[in-house]
């Protein structure tokens, strides 16, 4: 029972890696993206963000799967943690996006003219002066999306991947022992008080004291 | 010589005028003082002269060189160029929060040489590496001043320099400002505080 516990573990876990990374990056670009861009290329990004944080997750992984192939079967995948991932990577993007947007907001407009009037390059200004100023501000909310992360994971088995939740289901099905899912709980738990850890202590770190 | 020339500027918000056909001209290697209650706008020339605002009319020469004529800017590089000769010390000071004090300089300009001998100069030294948030009032003006002066500008404007300051922190502000204009540091003060200003060696400039 542990080892294939452990076996629908790391799956649970790759996703969740896969689409942290992407997602964090990709948040960012968007939401930079949006305060530099053209109005069309705004309104482009604003209804990306409204789609994918006004629809199910779920609902979003069913049209990937099962129904963009339907409309364009050139775009036929059947790597089904592939296309779940890329599911995921859409939907986290939107949020972090919009989390990030905060974090801009609450950069001081004071910053802004200090590295126009000082002509630090821009790439220089968004890596060493915004990005950590933003960070500071939305690292909880970050951490709350990210625990959200692993727990959405379990939506996965949605279209056929065997991750840890399903993996409890089936051992709790054939053994009609509930344990299965105690253990897959403790190990949600686990991940969960991990991201959280992390968290924490890179909180501390971008004190500036 | 004048290091600034400025010749009947207007700036506007929406509709609301800031100031009309303004002209005002600073020597080189003086201290000009602008002066006038809350309101009138001195914020906003200073801000319009770092080019952090534009104005809507009129014509800003900075060392003989046009960067506004009859409103219409220079190009955007000639505009870098012509104000590369200005540093601005704000009146919140702007620092990086989440740069060490020689973070907020290296930033600027990597020149660790010159980082050391203006923080021993302004007695920084000792905190270089701490952050702005645990350095004083006094001190975080001192580190705003050196890093106005990484880019060795010609002229250094000072936007309400006492605002946040206490009586012995504004002594030394008059003290470092005459310093820097004995160095031929050319200086703009925009201030509403009449004590501090009588303590300055400078052409008064009234906003009506």
């Amino acid at each position: 029972m542990f080892i294939e516990l452990l076996k629908g573990l790391l799956v649970t876990l790759e996703l969740f890696a896969v689409c942290w990374v992407f997602s964090i990056p990709f948040g960012l670009l968007l939401c930079f993206a949006r305060k530099n861009s053209l109005k069309f290329f705004r309104f482009l990004i604003d209804t990306y963000i409204w789609i994918m944080r006004g629809t199910p997750l779920l609902l979003q992984i069913f049209f990937l799967f099962y129904g963009l192939p339907l409309i364009f079967p050139a775009l036929q995948v059947n790597d089904r943690f592939l296309v779940g991932a890329f599911a995921f990577i859409l939907n986290y993007v939107a949020y972090f996006a919009e989390i990030f947007r905060g974090g801009l907001k609450n950069v001081d407009k004071g910053q802004f003219e200090s590295i126009k009037v000082l002509k630090i390059s821009k790439l220089k200004a968004v890596f060493r002066i915004i990005i950590p100023q933003m960070l500071r501000v939305c690292l909880p909310s970050i951490c709350n999306e990210s625990v959200a992360l692993v727990k959405d994971t379990a939506l996965i088995f949605s279209i056929g991947v065997i991750e840890l939740l399903t993996t409890a289901k089936n051992i709790v099905n054939s053994s009609a022992d509930i344990f299965a899912y105690v253990v897959a709980a403790a190990m949600y738990l686990f991940i969960c008080s991990l991201v959280n850890l992390a968290f924490k202590i890179f909180e501390k770190r971008l004190k500036f004291e | 010589m004048n290091m600034i020339d400025a010749i009947n500027i207007t700036k506007r918000f929406d509709n609301s005028m800031v100031f009309e056909n303004l002209n005002f001209s600073v020597e080189k290697g003086e201290i000009v003082t602008i002066v006038g209650s809350s309101g009138r706008g001195k914020s906003t020339l200073l801000r319009c002269l770092v080019g952090l605002e534009k104005i809507d009319g009129g014509t800003i020469i900075i060392d003989g060189k046009k960067l506004v004529e009859d409103g219409v800017y220079a190009k955007s590089r000639d505009q870098s160029k012509i104000l590369s000769e200005v540093g601005i010390v704000f009146q919140n000071y702007n620092l990086f929060p989440n740069l060490t004090v020689r973070g907020n300089l290296e930033i600027v300009k990597n020149d660790g040489k010159k980082i050391d001998s203006l923080l021993r100069r302004f007695g920084l030294y000792d905190r270089a590496s701490a952050y702005p948030g645990k350095i004083s009032g006094g001190q975080k003006q001192r580190l705003a001043i050196i890093r106005a002066m990484m880019l060795d500008p010609k002229i250094i404007f000072f936007d309400e320099p006492t605002s946040a300051l206490d009586e012995d922190n504004r002594g030394e502000i008059v003290k470092l400002i005459n310093e820097l204009n004995s160095e031929q540091y050319t200086i703009v003060v925009v201030a509403h505080d009449m004590q501090f200003v009588d303590c300055l060696n400078s052409k008064i400039y009234e906003m009506q």
